[in-house]
């Protein structure tokens, strides 16, 4: 078969688009800061209320379970990142926030702090939370995926509102555990972060 | 197409998608950290705070607000932080059990000018000021996502903000920030994240009306 150069020429177009195509598809999470190891520890504050400790640990712990990471949050009574309890804007806007510190020379992530928002109504538990409820543990999740670094997903197509939502995108309805389990683009960014 | 091209195209899709994963790899074995020898002298800088949102649905947004107005954002203030003076400020650890409510919170201001008030229980000003969490278009990425210039049907409620000595009231963007307003388009339509169809302001106020008219219903 014989190929002219206009024939080659659109071949390697279609095969540049397709590649860039390719690559931008597999990836939609943002990196703004990294540690310089690969574990970090968290450690309740005393506002903390201890009905929280579960749900907590449980969204740090989710990210330690990505088998092609070496990422591990561990609890330590004295670490420094603090998880603390508090009111930020009350009902239904901001549920947490996280503080992140860089250190420099480095420029690498050396302190964090997570705060709940005391003005939601929080579910605590391991079960479905009502439809008013905030579920911590997917918060949680959420909180610890910018403690490690980690920016919001960019929206679409990660971020379509339902059960298929990276932890990474920037909301969570109200009765939904949606952020609990790592999605495709979460373990993508913490594996490809802290391999 | 000419059957000739089908092979060539085959190819090339098998080629473009072996080098997207190439490509995608060969990121990842850049993007390995450096080691981080101790430093001698450590410079602290925090940064932006990052928060996570309850996303709400149109009708909740709706239900949640005290204010609606159509109106066009005419000035967003710099990066400051939640006391009077504007500076930065820091806490530490919590000496006792219970809320630490006192939050450093960066904040900056949106100034809109009101066209339209579709529903007000605030007996609202115009222009009137809305403050947002996080950083200001000015230094990075905002939350919401609007400029100077946009115009938009914006759902506004009013809260207790954390201040430094205390809490201050403000009014805020409903929810998620970046759901919380329906922009115009060119075409005098106005669509949003949760109201993707674009809808005409008669169409928005019925439903507005209708919806809050059914809040009040026994």
């Amino acid at each position: 078969m014989k190929i002219n150069r206009l024939q080659l020429v659109v071949a390697f177009g279609f095969a540049l688009v397709t590649a860039l195509i390719a690559w931008k598809s597999t990836r939609a999470y943002v990196v703004n800061y990294t540690w310089s190891t690969n574990t970090a520890s968290f450690t309740y504050d005393p506002s903390l209320p201890t009905g929280f400790y579960s749900g907590v640990s449980s969204g740090a712990y989710a990210w330690n379970d990505v088998g092609t990471s070496s990422w591990a949050w561990y609890n330590s009574p004295s670490g420094g990142n603090w998880m603390k309890y508090g009111y930020i804007d009350g009902n239904g806007n901001a549920a947490a926030g996280m503080t992140p510190t860089i250190c420099n020379p480095g420029g690498h992530l050396c302190k964090i702090e997570i705060k709940f928002e005391s003005g939601e109504y929080w579910y605590t538990g391991s079960g479905t939370p009502l439809s008013y409820q905030v579920d911590l543990r997917s918060v949680a999740t959420h909180e610890f995926g910018h403690a490690l670094g980690l920016g919001h997903t960019q929206t679409m197509p990660n971020c379509p509102g339902n059960v298929s939502d990276a932890t990474m995108c920037p909301s969570l309805p109200a009765g939904t555990t949606y952020f609990r389990s790592l999605q495709g683009d979460d373990r993508l960014a913490v594996s490809t972060v802290y391999p | 197409m000419n059957k000739r091209w089908m092979p060539i195209m085959a190819v090339s899709l098998v080629v473009g998608l072996s080098a997207g994963v190439a490509l995608t790899f060969s990121e990842t074995r850049s993007e390995h950290r450096a080691d981080n020898p101790t430093p001698q002298v450590v410079e602290m800088i925090r940064q932006p705070i990052e928060f996570s949102y309850i996303r709400l649905t149109f009708g909740q947004m709706i239900e949640e607000a005290d204010l609606v107005i159509v109106g066009k954002v005419t000035q967003i203030s710099a990066t400051q932080w939640n006391q009077d003076n504007g500076e930065a400020w820091e806490d530490g650890p919590s000496q006792s059990a219970g809320p630490d409510d006192t939050t450093p919170l960066q904040i900056h201001y949106i100034d809109l000018e009101t066209e339209q008030k579709i529903l007000d229980m605030l007996d609202s000003p115009s222009p009137l000021r809305v403050t947002a969490l996080g950083l200001s278009p000015a230094e990075g990425e905002s939350a919401h996502g609007l400029k100077v210039g946009d115009e938009g049907v914006f759902f506004i409620k009013k809260t207790d903000l954390a201040w430094r000595d205390g809490k201050r009231s403000v009014m805020v963007l409903v929810g998620d920030p970046s759901q919380s307003y329906l922009r115009k388009l060119e075409n005098g339509y106005y669509r949003g994240t949760l109201a993707q169809t674009p809808l005409t302001i008669d169409q928005i106020v019925k439903t507005i009306l209708q919806r809050r008219e059914l809040m009040v219903q026994p």
